[in-house]
């Protein structure tokens, strides 16, 4: 599903976003990146969607290699990720149904199966009563829901997740976490990169944890070390 | 892109126009401006060149012969010029006409001083072909062409005005082809900006929209519409101006200033409005088109 040969990423001159990461996830994996801020989370999240791209190494991703994907290829393998940030990224100017409903449109989607998608998510995240409210008016935690159900609409096969807690208190956080974990029980392939180790060790997953670019170690799901 | 979305793109773009409205507003005016001028220009010229045209069927080289040239040489002659594809017609003015419309011209109500010249025709060398051309342009070959022939004994042409007339018109269609130029290129530029900030305010939807995979088309298509739109109502507004003042100045002129009749023959509206509508609205779409294109190329990367 995911595999990364020996990627680095500089950013300028000694600055260094990764270096020599080699990954393997797997189909239906449920995945925790951990790590100090600037180990490298955010820039591996980037070179995933190919908002950035590597010095050197290689990307697969959903059996695409990434390296080579062109301005015309990129959306069709993006259409199969979604992503989830920190600060949620909800356009305020519409209600959270045509926040949800915007992800389809754009890919043009027929208009009868937006409605059934969206409403499904909706359900999902359990904010069917809020379908008409605008974002600003939710809480964090249920702006996060919003943002998570956009990013299942488009039924992708892998979630990325760049601290989706990270602005949320201890009590919603674990409820978002819930909800990646139901997304994954649905068989989509999680990727959540957090600060939040309670909440790591709580759900026991596998856990990949950074440190200056380097991932330092790989722990399977029940805390032994991970034999890829 | 499928046919549904089409008429989301649509949407899209007038919504950006909406949200834009100051810089849509200045945008579509200076298109307007630009298209005013070039209508303006575009009325003037083609007008000047018709009449350039009837002008130059006026113009006349005349050709005087040598003494007692006998009748078959005269013949000759005229078959020879009459034969030049340049040359329109051939008029034959007699010695004997030549005294008459001379008598008619000088000595209008002083017939006696006539008198004195009897049946002796003063003029009697004075038998000449006015020769009409076709081309102002052409007059330099013809003439040369004419006093190469036999019998001829002067030649007399029209060169100034040829000179001006052609001189006259290369001169207003440079200036305005110039200030045109100007002009298109400034609606480029402000269109491009209007552009540039509907794209910045869209900014966070864009980025949205290329994280769960729209193309490049699907995103940049609202941005043309925008453009094009701008471009086809700045084009369509002055030319319903120019409509009406074409019109109506035309009349003014050829109802107040009667003398103008015979010199000037303007053209009918529909004939410079069947060139000038498509073209203007062609101009039109490609600033709106063209401004959009240097917007996105720049911007929209995300
Ligand atoms: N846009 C950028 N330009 C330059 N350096 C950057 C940029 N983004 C991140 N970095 C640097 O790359 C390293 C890794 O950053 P990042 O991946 O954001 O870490 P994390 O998400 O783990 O906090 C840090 O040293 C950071 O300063
Ligand atoms: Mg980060």
């Amino acid at each position: 599903m995911i595999r990364m040969e020996n990627v680095s990423m500089t950013y300028a001159k000694d600055i260094v976003g990764i270096s020599n990461v080699s990954l393997h996830v797997e189909k239906g994996d449920f995945v925790f990146v951990v790590g100090k801020s600037g180990s490298g989370k955010s820039t591996l999240m980037k070179l995933l969607l190919k908002e950035l791209d590597p010095t050197s190494g290689k990307i697969y991703i959903n059996g695409h290699f990434l390296n080579e994907a062109t301005r015309r290829t990129l959306p069709y393998i993006r259409r199969k990720i979604g992503v989830v940030f920190q600060d949620f990224r909800l356009l305020e100017d519409r209600s959270v149904y045509e926040n949800i409903a915007f992800a389809q449109k754009v890919i043009e989607t027929p208009s009868d199966q937006i409605k059934k998608n969206v409403l499904k998510m909706l359900s999902m995240v359990g904010l069917l009563d809020k379908y008409k409210s605008n974002p600003k008016e939710l809480s964090g935690g249920e702006q996060q829901r919003v943002a998570i159900a956009r990013a299942l609409v488009n039924s992708p096969d892998i979630l990325l997740c760049d601290e989706p807690t990270g602005n949320l208190d201890i009590v919603t956080s674990e409820e978002i976490m819930k909800l990646l974990k139901l997304a994954n029980d649905q068989g989509t392939t999680v990727l959540v990169v957090t600060h939040n180790l309670d909440i790591v060790q709580q759900m026991n997953m596998r856990t990949i944890t950074m440190s200056e670019g380097k991932i330092i170690s790989d722990m399977a799901k029940g805390g032994l070390a991970y034999e890829d | 892109m499928k046919i549904n979305s089409a008429g989301y793109q649509i949407r899209q773009g007038f919504k950006n126009i909406h949200r834009n409205k100051l810089f849509s507003v200045a945008s579509i005016a200076t298109i307007a401006a630009c298209i005013f001028l070039f209508g303006v220009f575009y009325s003037m010229v083609s007008n000047f060149q018709y009449m350039m045209d009837n002008a130059e069927k006026q113009i006349a080289v005349t050709v005087y012969f040598d003494a007692n040239i006998p009748e078959s040489k005269l013949d000759d002659i005229e078959d020879k010029i009459s034969a030049r594809s340049e040359v329109d017609r051939v008029e034959y003015t007699s010695p004997e006409q030549a005294w008459s419309d001379f008598q008619r011209q000088y000595f209008e109500g002083k017939e006696y001083l006539a008198e004195g010249f009897k049946d002796d025709n003063p003029l009697a060398n004075s038998g000449s072909f006015s020769v009409y051309l076709n081309k102002a342009a052409a007059q330099e070959g013809l003439v040369t062409y004419i006093e190469g022939l036999d019998g001829v004994r002067q030649v007399n042409k029209n060169n100034e005005v040829a000179k001006n007339i052609a001189t006259g018109a290369r001169l207003v269609e440079y200036v305005a082809a110039a200030v045109i130029i100007i002009l298109l290129a400034v609606a480029v530029f402000l269109i491009t900006n209007t552009i540039v900030l509907g794209i910045t305010v869209r900014k966070d939807e864009i980025s949205i929209m290329k994280y769960v995979g729209a193309t490049d088309a699907f995103v940049d298509a609202p941005f043309f519409v925008e453009g094009i739109v701008i471009g086809l109502i700045g084009s369509a507004i002055p030319l319903v101006v120019l409509f009406f003042l074409y019109k109506h100045i035309v009349s003014y002129i050829l109802g107040h200033f009667s003398v103008m009749k015979g010199i000037f023959d303007f053209l009918p509206t529909a004939n410079v409005f069947v060139v000038l509508i498509p073209v203007s609205l062609i101009l039109g779409l490609a600033i709106g088109a063209l401004g959009s294109f240097f917007a996105l190329r720049k911007h929209s990367n995300v």
